[in-house]
């Protein structure tokens, strides 16, 4: 809307007339999208997918870029009056509105999927990650599991209409036919564009694949070790995938929805925030940040799997340990909160 | 004055619910305990409630505030017309007051922290008072509420300007207290900008003059801006419409209306009959229980209506207010009558009375604290 000069010139001058406050927040009272401090969404609709899986689709105020697919976005929404944030996967394809695919597992996601509406307010930050389509064409095998078809069927409807004749493989493992999130469009995709090719995998029929066995994987392609390989998922199964890639010398390009956590053998833990004069105690499956949280202390957070270190604090006493790695850190200086137990100890600069 | 009549007539109405049966200063370390266990209480089931309809609460009066605060000034460009002057001025003196109150002071306090909005939130507001946040949640916030009636510790006992405790020695200058009281009113955003800077401080050796410096340029640049767009740019825009001097008029009146309320509210928080004052002796060591007692025994609150609770931005609830601070103000008055309660329990003069007898208090004591 406008050249940002003068966009720029009129909210100074209107400045002027609502200082203290921020014109944006008085256009809000129309109904405008954005403010001083955030990016606003509006749901424009709301799909379900499957029992516990929903898509919304928003249209997003100003300080929103296009995504590129397979990008995600934090996205807060209020839960009991509080905002909470969590990374979520674009679905929609590029060029589109944004919408965003959930299933229901947990606290944010449950609200989501029981909740959202049409007319609602999403928060939004802009669109970020690596897990990108490749620039020159190759062939593809995605191997997905679960809501990890999110990001790639973003990949998928950008890149087939661009280029019919790609030849992409989807294996795709999910529980049953039921939970299987955008089967249809799966199938309808793939009757327009003969070059992809889906495999679906319905673990309640078939048993767990094993992604990092070589064999099973040759039975449903057959030429996996040639192709560019995505995986998207549950942690326990991007690894796998990475660990069969690995064999054979490729490094597969990899977005994991959750951690797998080391255990803590129990221990609990105790951290101290010097700025806020906070001490916390800090249970054997929780982490920094949600010890924190749960004592209503805000830390800075992104993607909460330990990916994108926008929840850096300074460690300034005492040792942490990685709930993935299980590696000791004692260093004083930033640490990762959203993956670090104090072990027993830390101290932070927060 | 029609102020004496009023207080007469109510003061038959009790001052405490009933008389207090233990002497609150007596209470063993047992006893305290117990009452802050008592208090805790009270603050957990709200905390422990807060959520959606809350924060539908404040979204509701901000955007009420930010509509007044529109129409106000939308009818201040036109305010040449008598009706339009009215109403521009009610809406902006209501919306100030709003501001400042319900809204700016309450979230100063952190109470919708929890939110974790930061469009409402203690680290970022910046409210419409000539007084910079940062500063004022230093000497309200740190201060004020820390050492709450504590003589040579809490500099809201008269501001340093009023003598408001027969413990302060008495100086000639004092005999001007009614006058400055009633020259501050009027003006109780300049002076307490004034005040945020704590020249007082300065001159003792207490703060470098750097921060002293820093904590002046802020207030003049805000005071700067706060002028500037009341009394230069909305009067320039009204002149387009020939409403440029009446609308400097309207301006002025719904400032000094929002003043005068501040002040009236804010005097009656700790300065009426029964609110008691302590030594740096009475709070060495202070346990929660102890501090518990002192906020109870060093505030007053004022009875009255639903909209003059709104109104007062709930600062009417002054002793659950310095009870519990960052307890959001829409809970103050249902937990009002447990507070009370609890104060009789353990002998705790829960003052209290209607806003004329109050006021009419606070002027008293300014008055005779003239004299030495
Ligand atoms: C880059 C990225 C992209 C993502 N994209 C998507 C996406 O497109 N779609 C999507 O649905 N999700 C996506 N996620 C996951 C998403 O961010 C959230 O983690 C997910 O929605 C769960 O959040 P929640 O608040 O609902 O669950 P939380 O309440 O935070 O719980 C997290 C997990 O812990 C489990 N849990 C909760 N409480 C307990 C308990 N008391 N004991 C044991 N376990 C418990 C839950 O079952 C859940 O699995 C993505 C994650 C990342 C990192
Ligand atoms: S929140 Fe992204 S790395 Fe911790």
């Amino acid at each position: 809307m406008g050249h940002p000069g003068i966009k720029g010139f009129f909210r100074a001058a209107a400045g002027i007339l609502s200082y203290p406050q921020d014109p944006r927040s008085f256009a809000q009272i129309f109904g405008a999208l954005s403010s001083a401090h955030y990016t606003r969404g509006r749901i424009t609709r709301v799909r379900r997918e499957t029992p516990d899986t929903v898509t919304v689709f928003f249209t997003a105020g100003d300080g929103w870029i296009p995504h590129r697919a397979g990008q995600w976005a934090r996205i807060g929404v209020e839960v009991d009056g509080k905002r909470i944030w969590r990374p979520y996967s674009i679905s929609a394809p590029e060029h589109g509105d944004p919408s965003i695919t959930v299933k229901a597992q947990g606290l944010v996601s449950e609200h989501i999927v029981e909740r959202a509406a049409p007319g609602n307010v999403l928060y939004l930050e802009r669109p970020e990650g690596q897990f990108l389509l490749p620039d020159t064409p190759t062939e593809l095998l995605f191997m997905v599991a679960g809501s990890g078809i999110t990001p790639v069927m973003s990949m998928l409807q950008t890149l087939m209409p661009r280029r019919p004749d790609h030849d992409v493989v989807l294996i795709y493992v999910s529980r049953n036919r039921e939970s299987c999130i955008f089967h249809d469009e799966i199938l309808e995709l793939a009757d327009q564009f003969p070059g992809l090719r889906p495999v679906f995998w319905f673990t309640e029929e078939r048993g767990r694949l094993d992604a990092s066995d070589a064999d099973a994987l040759a039975e449903l392609c057959p030429d996996h070790a040639d192709r560019v390989t995505y995986a998207c998922g549950p942690d326990s199964f991007v690894s796998a995938v990475e660990d069969l890639a690995g064999s054979h010398g490729g490094t597969p390009v990899v977005e994991r929805f959750d951690v797998t956590r080391q255990f803590s053998g129990g221990q609990r833990g105790e951290v101290r925030f010097t700025r806020s004069d906070m001490t916390l105690e800090v249970g054997p499956d929780e982490t920094v940040l949600e010890a924190a949280e749960r004592a209503q202390h805000q830390l800075p957070h992104g993607c909460r799997m330990g990916i994108c270190h926008s929840c850096l604090v300074p460690l300034t006493d005492g040792a942490v340990t990685n709930i993935r790695t299980g590696e000791l850190h004692r260093e004083p200086g930033p640490v990762q909160t959203c993956v670090t137990r104090p072990a027993p100890h830390a101290v932070f600069d927060a | 004055m029609t102020l004496a009549p009023a207080a007469h007539h109510t003061a038959t109405t009790a001052v405490t619910s009933s008389p207090p049966r233990r002497d609150p200063l007596r209470l063993t370390e047992a006893e305290l305990a117990e009452l802050a266990a008592e208090f805790d209480a009270v603050r957990d089931e709200v905390f422990s409630r807060s959520g959606q309809s809350d924060a539908q609460y404040i979204r509701r009066v901000v955007a009420l505030q930010r509509s007044l605060e529109m129409t106000g000034r939308a009818c201040m460009l036109f305010s040449r017309h008598k009706p339009l002057w009215w109403a521009g001025v009610g809406c902006l003196s209501v919306g100030k007051i709003l501001e400042n109150m319900e809204i700016g002071h309450n979230v100063l306090h952190g109470q919708w922290d929890w939110m974790n909005d930061k469009e409402i939130h203690s680290t970022t507001w910046e409210w419409d008072f000539v007084a910079p946040s940062a500063g004022w949640q230093r000497t309200h916030n740190e201060t004020h509420h820390t050492w709450t009636n504590v003589l040579g510790k809490d500099r809201d006992v008269g501001y340093n300007v009023l003598r408001m405790d027969p413990d302060q020695p008495w100086k000639p200058v004092n005999l001007l207290n009614p006058v400055i009281n009633l020259g501050l009113a009027p003006a109780f955003e300049w002076g307490i900008a004034i005040y945020d800077i704590e020249l007082d401080q300065f001159l003792a050796g207490k703060k470098s003059g750097r921060a002293t410096f820093e904590d002046f340029k802020r207030v003049m640049k805000k005071l700067g801006r706060q002028s500037a767009k009341d009394f230069v740019v909305s009067p320039l825009l009204a002149s387009l419409t020939g409403s440029g001097k009446a609308s400097i008029k309207g301006f002025l009146a719904a400032n000094v209306i929002r003043n005068v309320w501040a002040h009236t509210v804010i005097f009656c928080g700790h300065f009426p009959d029964g609110a008691e004052t302590f030594t740096e002796e009475d709070v060495r060591d202070e346990s929660r229980g102890h501090w518990y007692r002192r906020q109870a025994m060093g505030s007053a609150n004022i009875d009255g209506s639903r909209l003059m609770h709104f109104m007062s931005g709930h600062l009417s609830f002054q002793i659950e207010h310095h009870l519990f601070p960052d307890m959001p103000s829409n809970h103050l008055a249902r937990i009002a009558p447990r507070v009370r309660e609890i104060c009789r329990k353990y002998g705790i003069r829960y003052t209290s009375g209607p806003l004329p007898r109050q006021v009419f208090q606070a002027w008293r004591k300014v008055c005779r604290l003239a004299l030495p």
